[in-house]
């Protein structure tokens, strides 16, 4: 008797609701960028993907922005992503130590045909921020004065740096006016920045589990990571390029506090729980607990994939992002130029780092102006990573949004007046 | 899990006064509906009275109901205040069978009169006198309740009468503009009827305004 033939598994980028194999490609910029410091970056380039296909009339064009750790890897399988999970899953051969598992894109739940944001509509468009080690210039990134890497040589960068890099980039493109622009959390805080910074240029803004400010207890959290980073010896002030060396373990740590953040108190425990153990057998430097392990395992596999010095420059260009200020410090002010835009704000209940409280600031800044603003909080137990989980319910409010910009163009509600 | 707002509400009832708060909303309005569930006034008078709309519920089923009707709204709680409007900055702000249910019709009123140039409340009136005769035949609070549910699941945490809100509105400053009443087939209360509201009106709707002036630039 033989065992019944098992089944290939499909190929996931050949599924009917994925963008299949992608490829990052990068852009440099046509002139020296000056940034909000006032410093001035002779070159930048720019990775970015692209997904669906541009309107004639480019009206189509959707913006993601990512995260803290993201990259402009949002949707869809890079060729070397899929080979390792053909290699992995067909062939049957065993992952590499420490290496991650082979996934799509960071966003890949809600950018498709017939996702979220279904490529069939619309032209979407993700790519990775200035400061970032994803192929955007950044501290890894050779300074051409010196020939050697930026280190904290690096400008500061702001997210309306951020913005800068992306609007170029869709002056490129023939982008005059975003149908929407989109982002969680640090992605969040990018598209509120475009709307303020270019209100004509948006004609619909999502910004999901984001804050005006980063909180003090959220710029603790950064604070602790990056110290983590410049605590480690192989840091060498930032120079560690050159030494051929990394700060891994401060990296790491880094990497364990933001997890910590993401999750909530009722994920931890659903997740992970407590394993029993024997006194005996218990040493004082073990890793004891499932949690411990999950950290550990985040942590090193974060160190394979992420510089250093861009984890310092990202999480302090949130901690500086403040609205208020563009408003004199009122932040109704600061969006009276934004009421033109479709509003749709999500954020999730159990998310402490950028709880809904922060969400509901914005909103209200909004509908002091009469914005047209839809505000959604969506109930979860994952924390902040909801925004990369909580899939149905974003995608029922995205889509219904979306379909009623397309429907009623401008918002008519301030308009009249005059 | 506890029921919301909106669930509690008869909802044909809402509907069935929907035509008194209609008759009250002038044209090209800035409405800003307080409690507005599934949206149904919204759209209504967005029809008829081609409004531009915004709309306040705390019931998530209600919000997404209300995005797919395509209105702007804002998913909070009421008493949570409004101090984010600026003075005037609407025509008309509505509280429709709304103010019981709330900790500080007060403050809420106070509000919409600051936030809007006018404001619309309707509510059952607790004062009406098969209920008040009920009441005192058994002598319970949910005789003076404008639904079915019984009082200690009731969301009408703050029953009133007409005479309760005329008189909550001196101290407020606010000036009764228009007032319409309905019995209980929710036609205008007519003939000798109509001289003792308080004792025979089912439900009232409520013009309001402030009594110093309308306030900014809406009202110029």
């Amino acid at each position: 008797m033989s065992p019944p033939p098992t089944a290939v598994p499909a190929l996931p980028w050949e599924a009917p609701d994925s963008v299949g194999i992608v490829e990052t490609r990068t852009w440099r910029l046509p002139s020296p960028l000056t940034t909000e410091s006032g410093e001035v970056l002779p070159e930048v380039e720019v990775a970015y993907e692209t997904y669906g296909t541009l309107a004639p009339d480019a009206s189509n064009a959707i913006l993601v922005c990512h995260a803290l750790t993201g990259d402009a890897h949002a949707a869809g399988w890079q060729a070397a992503t899929a080979e390792r999970w053909r290699t992995e899953q067909i062939d049957g051969r065993p992952r590499p130590e420490g290496a991650a598992s082979p996934k799509p894109g960071w966003w890949d739940v809600m950018i498709g045909p017939g996702k979220a944001f279904d490529t069939r509509r619309f032209f979407v468009v993700s790519a990775n921020v200035l400061g970032g080690c994803m192929g955007t210039t950044g501290p890894a990134s050779i300074n051409p004065a010196t020939g050697q890497a930026w280190g904290v040589r690096f400008p500061l960068v702001t997210v309306q740096d951020m913005v800068e890099v992306q609007r170029h980039l869709a002056d490129h493109l023939g982008i005059g006016q975003w149908f929407s622009i989109t982002g969680g959390s640090l992605g969040g805080m990018q598209a509120l920045s475009w709307a303020i910074r270019y209100p004509h240029r948006v004609r619909s803004v999502i910004p999901i589990a984001t804050a005006a400010a980063l909180s003090p207890q959220g710029i603790a959290f950064n604070a602790t990571g990056r110290r983590a980073i410049t605590s480690d010896p192989d840091w060498l002030n930032g120079d560690y390029q050159m030494a051929g060396c990394s700060p891994e373990k401060g990296l790491a740590v880094a990497r364990m506090i933001g997890h910590i953040t993401y999750l909530s108190e009722e994920s931890m425990q659903a997740k992970f729980g407590r394993r029993g153990h024997r006194l005996s057998d218990v040493k004082v430097t073990d890793t004891q607990f499932e949690v411990e392990s999950y950290l550990e395992h985040q942590g090193n596999t974060f160190i394979r994939r992420f510089d250093a010095n861009t984890y310092l420059y990202v999480t302090k260009a949130m901690d500086l992002f403040d609205l208020r200020t563009e408003g004199d410090g009122d932040l109704r002010r600061a969006f009276a130029q934004s009421t033109r835009a479709r509003w749709l704000v999500i954020s999730f209940s159990s998310d402490w780092l950028f709880p809904p409280a922060q969400s509901r600031e914005i909103v209200r800044a909004l509908r002091g102006n009469l914005a047209d603003v839809t505000y959604y909080e969506i109930r979860s137990s994952y924390g902040h990573d909801a925004f990369l989980l909580e899939v149905d319910e974003m995608t029922d409010l995205i889509r219904l949004f979306l379909d009623r910009v397309e429907s009623k163009g401008e918002s008519r509600f301030v308009e009249d007046e005059d | 899990m506890s029921k919301t707002r909106t669930e509690h509400v008869i909802a044909s009832e809402e509907r069935r006064l929907d035509p008194w708060v209609e008759a009250v909303v002038p044209h090209r309005a800035r409405v800003l509906d307080l409690g507005c569930g599934s949206g149904e006034l919204l759209e209504r008078l967005i029809v008829s009275r081609d409004i531009q709309a915004r709309g306040v519920e705390i019931d998530p089923e209600g919000v997404k109901a209300c995005i797919g009707k395509g209105l702007a709204v804002y998913q909070s709680d009421i008493d949570e205040g409004l101090s984010d409007f600026e003075e005037g900055i609407l025509d008309i702000v509505i509280l429709h069978m709304t103010l019981s249910m709330l900790w500080r019709p007060d403050a809420v009123l106070s509000d919409m009169v600051r936030i809007g140039r006018q404001a619309v409340i309707s509510f059952h009136n607790a004062g009406w006198l098969p209920r008040r005769w009920n009441f005192v035949q058994h002598g319970r609070i949910d005789a003076l309740l404008p639904e079915s549910y019984p009082w200690y699941r009731s969301p009408h945490v703050r029953p009133f009468s007409i005479a309760d809100f005329e008189t909550l509105c001196e101290p407020l400053g606010i000036r009764i503009v228009e007032r319409t009443f309905v019995d209980r087939t929710f036609r205008q209360l007519d003939g000798l009827f109509a001289r003792w509201p308080q004792d025979w009106a089912y439900a009232a709707v409520y013009l309001i305004e402030r009594r110093d002036g309308p306030a900014g630039p809406a009202g110029a």
